[in-house]
């Protein structure tokens, strides 16, 4: 088996195109670097283990796939590899027959991966009333649509829409011109 | 077209329906403005994550993972040259064995010989014949690197030929002893669409994702399983809007 040869310190966007240059080393490396987190988000998305794994190598086999077609202008490889991954988890959320609405409880977790980023993302939800975090999560993490989360929550549509334009506007003011992690 | 803000904001946390997602990406590509401030929604969103605490990676995880992807081949769309970011340490593109052994041997030794033009051709020309063996060699040893004859390959493959509806061979289902399959339709969708994987459950459609291309792993396939497959537009369909090219019972 293959070790990873690569210095820790080499930047994710030289690992995209190592990657869309078919080095696999990269994509171990890539996989060392973010499966915790791709694994922390699909257990709170699919809130069990069972089908974690599958959708995580899923979104890293994408990234594999489509390394050519990442743009560092346009985001991070983090943010990208953690949007592949939100939507196969979204995915694996809807393939999920008679999946009911419901609001959830989840205890605010207390030590992320990299403390850096973590304050970051605190910084960017701090400013938040705790009614419009708490329907960006729903939205987030459940993948609910405006009119879903409205029946949920027993908000008017139009209520639904303007409190997450208002959150993400707060949160983007919080992270700055970058919002970049 | 009319976006909204409200569009952009359901395109970035995935909650459109794929007629809609289609309709407000088609507009993003038309309007820089529009792009930047979704690329900016994509980038907070994804803060989010960052917040939980770290997930724990199955034992092995990281193995298997680069068992499929070995499995799977290399990526699309990958430059021609490889080395404008060369790594330390590594070879190239899957260039283990008998690859980095022709390509290390050569160069080096030739070129600090010194000698006449005539023996310093000669050399070359020696050199020049040994690396192309190893590259025969090399080519002649490395796996097959479309995935329908790798995945045929593997220990337990049991090839199945795909019918359509015609009772035509459209492409081949591979079962795998772990239980995946390796589905591969031999003619590329119809310009601008896609083709959608399918499993009946009872008498339903439940979409197993578009198809990147001609094929696809299915992660779970156990016998009895009917798949079906259909043209859809890009970014699939809830439910198939046309008639399925293939239904087959594995």
């Amino acid at each position: 088996m293959t070790q990873p040869t690569l210095p820790p310190d080499f930047p994710d966007e030289a690992l995209m195109q190592a990657m869309a240059g078919g080095q696999e080393d990269a994509l171990r490396e890539l996989h060392e670097r973010y499966a915790r987190l791709l694994y922390a988000l699909g257990h709170r998305m699919l809130r069990q283990t069972d089908d974690v794994e599958i959708c995580v190598q899923d979104a890293f086999m994408n990234a594999w796939k489509h390394a050519a077609r990442f743009d560092p202008a346009r985001a991070s490889a983090k943010t990208w590899l953690v949007s592949i991954a939100h939507h196969r988890f979204l995915q694996e959320l809807r393939d999920r027959p008679d999946t009911p609405l419901e609001i959830e409880d989840w205890d605010a977790p207390t030590a992320a991966a990299d403390p850096t980023d973590r304050l970051m993302a605190e910084q960017a939800v701090q400013g938040l009333e705790p009614d419009h975090r708490k329907l960006v999560e729903l939205a987030y993490y459940r993948g609910y649509t405006h009119s879903e989360l409205a029946t949920l929550l027993g908000l008017p549509v139009g209520t639904v829409k303007s409190r997450l334009r208002s959150a993400l506007g707060r949160m983007k003011t919080a992270l700055g011109p970058s919002g970049t992690l | 077209m009319s976006i909204q803000r409200d569009d952009l904001i359901a395109l970035a946390l995935g909650t459109l329906s794929s007629q809609d997602q289609a309709r407000v990406q088609a507009a993003l590509q038309a309007d820089p403005v529009l792009l930047a401030e979704y690329h900016s929604d994509i980038r907070v969103l994804h803060t989010l994550p960052e917040r939980l605490p770290p997930g724990q990676v199955p034992e092995g995880a990281a193995e298997r993972m680069m068992a499929r992807m070995r499995a799977e081949g290399l990526p699309q769309l990958a430059p021609v040259t490889t080395s404008n970011m060369p790594l330390p340490g590594s070879q190239g593109s899957g260039g283990q064995g008998s690859g980095g052994q022709g390509s290390g041997g050569q160069g080096s030794a030739v070129v600090t010989e010194p000698a006449s033009t005539n023996s310093r051709g000669w050399t070359l020309g020696l050199g020049a014949l040994g690396l192309a063996a190893a590259l025969a060699l090399f080519f002649a040893l490395r796996p097959p690197t479309d995935p329908l004859t790798r995945y045929a390959g593997m220990p337990g493959a049991v090839s199945q030929p795909l019918t359509g509806a015609n009772k035509s061979e459209i492409g081949q289902v591979v079962r795998l002893r772990d239980g995946t399959a390796f589905l591969y339709l031999s003619a590329a969708p119809p310009q601008g669409q896609v083709y959608q994987l399918w499993k009946i459950v009872g008498e339903t459609p439940v979409s197993l994702g578009v198809i990147d291309g001609q094929g696809t792993l299915v992660q779970d396939a156990p016998d009895g399983l009917t798949l079906a497959v259909s043209v859809e537009p890009p970014g699939g369909s809830e439910q198939p809007t046309t008639t399925p090219i293939l239904v087959q019972q594995l």
